[in-house]
């Protein structure tokens, strides 16, 4: 009963224990913001995967070294498990856009990519695209530009109303009607010679482009890539026929989308002695794919089926991966930062553990004749123990609770506060550039905030063991006389 | 209250001694000098006497009080108990341990100090009530809560202090302090108070409001009252008288 009621009165009346109740919130809130901020990370980072992989891919050893599209449709689509199937095609290239840059030319058709990926999540509708530049129109800064386009770029994406584009809306973005209409449009100099200019392909560019890579809309790009088979190099020109936004910036910052056939056409994909055109691999949707089972049986079953298929096809040789497999060790490394960094961010409850150290010391010379008093009154050492380290615990718990709620409002408002900083100083302290993702994800678990306070509750306990114990030793006789 | 306190009445003495002591030695080793304070005390403390113990400063008093309270342990010789408490009768209370000596401490002796000796965190009521909450669990003490703080008032309003109970101790008088330490000496209805100079930092005039205070308390509670004193006033009030010198009684 006594140990409680005195241990509160103690905090009661003293600043230092509300400094220590402060140092502790800081370190709980600290920590609980780093994990939450890394489990946001881990978690927008799987997400982001989801939307841009397939749940199976089907990979070659090397760039357009599957063939024969149809042998394998052939075979796949008897796969109960297998709801669509999808050719894709990828090269690194270089643009031409003032000087060379580098990108990745992801070929893919809309009719099938679309039963396979989210890619119609992301396109911008060609009115959307004309809102998200008009919103822009005037700014004089390129900050302001691009800010002004990324913005209203996610606040469209962010609408639930919003439809996914279909396949014939994507398909339009390539369709030489659409690459005419926006050629002449954007070059009104030029009008009437887009045939002239051999009627080049249309290319979907991510949102950053139009804003920090100086290409626009209606552009003519010139781009260089090399035959990985001949080491010839290969140029041809693209025109830019609209825009997309993953949200992953690594995508929107490098990749520009081909319609499959145009690109397997540019980096020469067609093989004339087996007289059909090669790819790099086959996109795969399974039914029920969030069931491991189930998407290790198709694998097994699509494994199987491969094995049947001609040794020209090059499907002997072929990979059957998931998307868990592609990025795993990626997520994996992301998964150990967040608890290398966890772990470092703890180490600040050994500075709030030694201010509560300080501030007991400091109580139990000032309470030494209590101590004393207590004794003769008929409390046992274990007694005044219990007081000093009960008073230790109490701050421990005040900071730990209100470090929860301090520690959850601020991950909420992160956004916020870095927007306010970054309008205020102009510096991004999470710079999309670094971290792949145009805004901080955050993610509060349970699990975190159990590993925030565990720190915490370990060294402040260890902090108020030693005071307690020192307490719960004096000599009654002396610590009554002690002045 | 009257400010002339009056003879000790003999009918609170009775014949069972409460406590007694044989042979008490204690001497302490400060650095490689040993001091020999208790030379062999051997006496016996009858139930409900007021005990004055005289001397000199050094002369060993301070110590056989911290010995009987259990406050320490001899070098050698036995403390003897024969009151009341079953858990405790015709033991050498000396070789009790830690606990034991604590819940002995708590239960059957209560302790005036020179210097008060109040929890200044706690105010005045809740000063009195520490050893009933050091003694009873929380479910205890809530259980018998209202029982417990009309003890506190009784004990308050015995000493004078009804009217200061919610006032930090820091606020009272020195015969204030006292009068409450005295009220907290006496919650548990200990059959021992010892008092280490009572009233030894008070003026002449509060000094005779707590003799009076402590022989009408003797008589109500029928407390024995060890009490050291250099105050010869408070020493011919007692029943008996030791003097001391050198760690031995020479005169009783």
């Amino acid at each position: 009963m006594y140990r409680v009621f005195i241990a509160l009165r103690y905090l009661r009346t003293r600043t230092t224990a509300y400094l220590s109740v402060v140092a502790v919130l800081f370190g709980v809130a600290t920590l609980l913001t780093v994990l939450s901020i890394m489990e946001g990370y881990i978690l927008r980072l799987q997400e982001m995967i989801r939307e841009q992989e397939a749940d199976l891919v089907i990979r070659g050893p090397d760039p357009r070294s599957l063939c024969g599209f149809e042998e394998f449709e052939r075979v796949l689509t008897t796969i109960p498990e297998v709801r669509g199937i999808a050719p894709f095609v990828r090269c690194f290239a270089m643009y031409r856009s003032g000087r060379f840059n580098p990108c990745f030319m992801r070929g893919v058709e809309p009719e099938t990519e679309l039963q396979v990926t989210r890619l119609g999540n992301f396109i911008f509708r060609p009115e959307e695209l004309d809102e998200i530049l008009a919103a822009a129109k005037g700014l004089k800064t390129a900050d302001a530009f691009q800010r002004a386009i990324e913005d209203q770029a996610r606040e469209l994406l962010k609408k639930p109303e919003r439809a996914p584009l279909t396949a014939e809306e994507v398909s339009r973005f390539f369709s030489l009607e659409w690459r005419k209409e926006v050629f002449d449009r954007e070059n009104p100099g030029f009008r009437g010679e887009f045939l002239e200019r051999g009627a080049p392909g249309g290319i979907l560019v991510g949102v950053h482009f139009l804003t920090s890579r100086n290409l626009q809309l209606g552009e003519v790009v010139k781009v260089l890539t090399i035959n990985p088979k001949t080491n010839e190099p290969i140029d041809g020109e693209f025109l830019v026929t609209g825009a997309f936004k993953t949200g992953d910036y690594e995508m929107d910052s490098r990749s520009f989308f081909v319609d499959f056939n145009r690109l397997t056409s540019f980096v020469e994909a067609f093989d004339p002695k087996l007289n059909e055109v090669c790819f790099d691999g086959i996109r795969i949707a399974i039914e029920d794919s969030e069931s491991v089972e189930r998407l290790e049986s198709a694998r097994e079953a699509i494994r199987q089926k491969l094995s049947g298929l001609p040794n020209w096809t090059g499907a002997h040789f072929a990979r059957v991966q998931s998307w868990q497999d592609t990025k795993q060790i990626f997520i994996k490394a992301v998964e150990l930062e967040k608890w290398i960094m966890g772990f470092v961010v703890s180490l600040l409850n050994v500075f709030t553990s030694c201010i509560i150290l300080l501030m007991l010391v400091l109580i139990v010379i000032e309470k030494t004749r209590d101590a004393g008093i207590l004794l003769a009154v008929g409390a046992r050492p274990s007694g005044v123990f219990s007081i000093f380290l009960l008073t230790g615990v109490l701050i421990t718990i005040f900071g730990i609770v209100l470090g929860v709620i301090v520690g959850t409002l601020f991950v909420n408002s992160i956004n916020v506060v870095h927007d306010a900083i970054y309008q205020w100083t102009g510096h991004r302290l999470f710079d999309p550039e670094v971290y792949l993702m145009d805004h901080i994800p955050v993610h509060i678990t349970v699990q975190d905030i159990f590993f925030s306070i565990v720190p915490a509750i370990l060294f402040s306990l260890l902090a108020s063991l030693i005071p307690a114990l020192w307490a719960s030793r004096k000599d009654p006789i002396q610590a009554i006389h002690y002045e | 209250m009257n400010k002339t306190a009056q003879a000790p009445n003999e009918s609170s003495v009775k014949n069972n001694v409460t406590v007694e002591t044989h042979d008490l030695h204690k001497e302490y080793h400060i650095e490689q000098t040993s001091v020999h304070v208790l030379r062999g005390i051997s006496l016996s403390i009858k139930s409900g006497e007021i005990l004055a113990i005289l001397g000199h400063s050094g002369v060993g008093k301070s110590t056989l009080l911290n010995l009987l309270g259990l406050l320490d342990s001899p070098t050698q010789g036995r403390i003897v108990y024969h009151g009341r408490d079953k858990r405790f009768q015709n033991r050498d209370l000396s070789s009790l341990s830690l606990a034991e000596k604590a819940t002995a401490r708590n239960c059957n002796f209560g302790f005036v100090f020179q210097f008060y000796h109040l929890l200044p965190d706690l105010n005045v009521r809740e000063n009195v009530l520490l050893p009933a909450m050091i003694r009873y669990s929380s479910a205890e003490f809530r259980q018998r809560r209202d029982e417990l703080e009309n003890r506190a008032d009784e004990l308050l309003q015995q000493v004078g202090l009804s009217d200061r109970r919610s006032f930090p101790p820091t606020r009272l008088s020195g015969g204030e302090r006292q009068r409450a330490s005295i009220a907290r000496a006496l919650f548990n209805e200990p059959e021992i108070v010892l008092c280490d100079e009572p009233t030894g930092n008070l003026d002449s005039r509060t000094g005779k409001l707590i003799h009076k205070l402590i022989l009408d308390l003797n008589q109500r509670t029928q407390a024995t009252f060890i009490i050291v004193t250099h105050d010869n006033e408070l020493a011919s009030l007692a029943h008996r008288r030791l003097h001391m010198d050198d760690g031995k009684i020479v005169q009783e």
